[in-house]
């Protein structure tokens, strides 16, 4: 009886763990294949995004004869052309441009960028003119009236040229543009574009002994830069990142070659990592890391 | 009166009969009068059948005279086009674009507003969706400067009108690619 009892259970133990393994197994496929798929899904943005640029060669490649090309800094404002004298109304706002993240919106009327009023018939001209003057990076005060009351807005005016993939490059008639050739964007696949970051919050600071950076939640599998999860990337060749768009954009606005210096925060302690910028086949640099007393910066 | 013809009545018997009809009744037409009906009534068949040629005839002419008209004589102004601004019209600051460019125009408010509703990044930002973006953030940002440059500086509406149209691809390009940011991040 007792034999028989116990070869019962020794069969329904078999029996309920090949079930589990079995389903284990099929969960694993099903895991490898949602892993695929999202690898498609972000493939195929990456390729909608390279497309839709290529779309418009042509007419970029005629405005940047005419001096429009993307060497000067941008806010990402499209502005009324109807004469007003209250100032510059903003028609459109670009989304995710500098003005969009400082909070603008269409329907405001500029009346001063960094001081300098812009009331008049000219206004639309004189807000290019003020704006196409500062410099990459720096803060740009505007001043703008909406619903009849003044706001003021901190735009970072952000430097655009090398989402055409050619930082530097001066407009010429008789150079052959390639403006859509294969920057660090190129360079992204199957290297660093598997990163993940995320912005540090204060509390995630606090826990990784830093107030500033961008944390590094997965790094790159073929050791890119040297990073390791966890690590917070304080700054990028002098840069600090505020998030992990900023520094997405810092990374992409590097080329295939370059060498990327990176201070990064790795177990409360200040390393310096460089590595050259990948191809599109990665051929990674050995990283050069040293470590940095907390008191550096 | 009513005669009943029947087999017992003889030929002459019969002959007598119609010979006491009344006299009332009319006397059948006579066979020159049947020839000139006749006559009549084809001539007015044959006369019916010219009238149909005839109009025919004109209607063909009049057809091939419009058409001749319409191949050789100027172009007139389209009524169509009579809508549409003109240069010295009051809507002269109404562009006249392609119907694709204003179904991009109308799409691109509508991916701008879902955009808006989006955050800025997800929580965990991918590198390498992240770079398509900010690209093409980055694209549109300056095609909005540069239209309004070229709006400021006046003399380029063609190109601002074929940039417009881009700026508004670009737009709705970013929009598929977020969403794609935006399943992909959600997948566990």
């Amino acid at each position: 009886m007792h034999a028989k009892y116990w070869a019962t259970i020794f069969l329904a133990t078999t029996l309920v763990s090949g079930a589990v393994r079995a389903d284990d197994h099929s969960q694993d496929s099903v895991e490898a294949q949602l892993k695929a798929a999202r690898q498609k899904l972000e493939e195929a943005a990456d390729e909608v995004a390279s497309l839709s640029a290529q779309i418009g060669k042509p007419l970029v490649d005629q405005l940047m004869l005419m001096g429009e090309g993307p060497s000067h800094a941008v806010i990402g404002v499209q502005l009324e052309s109807n004469a007003s004298k209250d100032g510059a109304h903003v028609r459109d706002v670009s989304p995710g441009g500098p003005a969009a993240e400082a909070g603008m919106r269409a329907g405001d009327v500029i009346v001063a960028v960094n001081g300098t009023d812009v009331k008049g018939e000219h206004s639309p001209a004189e807000v290019t003119h003020l704006v196409r003057n500062v410099e990459p990076n720096s803060k740009v005060k505007i001043q703008v009236v909406r619903e009849g009351k003044p706001l003021d807005f901190e735009v970072t005016a952000r430097q655009v040229k090398s989402a055409w993939g050619m930082p530097g490059m001066p407009p010429h008639p008789e150079m052959s543009f390639e403006p859509f050739g294969a920057g660090f964007m190129g360079g992204m696949h199957g290297s660093v574009a598997g990163m993940e970051l995320a912005t540090l919050t204060p509390q995630l600071g606090a826990y990784f002994g830093t107030d500033k950076g961008v944390l590094v939640l997965r790094a790159p599998k073929n050791a890119a830069f040297n990073l390791q999860d966890g690590d917070v990337i304080l700054s990028i060749d002098g840069r600090v990142p505020t998030s992990g768009s900023h520094a997405t954009r810092i990374l992409s606005s590097y080329q295939a070659g370059e060498k990327v210096k990176l201070q990064v925060m790795r177990q409360k302690k200040k390393i310096n990592v460089e590595a050259m910028v990948p191809d599109r086949h990665m051929k990674v640099v050995e990283p050069v890391a040293s470590a940095d007393s907390d008191d550096d910066q | 009166m009513h005669f009943d013809l029947e087999d017992s009545h003889s030929v002459p018997e019969i002959v007598q009969m119609l010979r006491h009809l009344p006299s009332e009744s009319a006397p059948p037409i006579h066979w020159q009068e049947f020839k000139r009906r006749q006559l009549l009534r084809r001539a007015r068949a044959r006369s019916a059948r010219r009238r149909q040629f005839a109009l025919v005839a004109a209607v063909a002419v009049v057809m091939i005279g419009a058409v001749a008209l319409w191949r050789y004589l100027p172009p007139t102004e389209d009524p169509m086009a009579q809508r549409l601004p003109t240069a010295a019209s009051p809507m002269a600051h109404r562009p006249i674009v392609p119907i694709a460019w204003d179904e991009a125009a109308l799409r691109s408010v509508a991916s701008e507003r879902w955009l808006a509703s989006q955050p800025a990044e997800p929580a965990i930002v991918r590198v390498g969706t992240r770079a398509a973006v900010t690209n093409l953030e980055d694209r549109i940002a300056w095609a909005d400067d540069t239209l309004t440059s070229m709006r400021a500086k006046g003399g380029e509406a063609d190109r601002a009108r074929a940039l417009q149209y881009e700026r508004d691809r670009l737009v709705n390009s970013l929009a598929q690619v977020r969403y794609a940011e935006t399943l992909a991040a959600d997948l566990p």
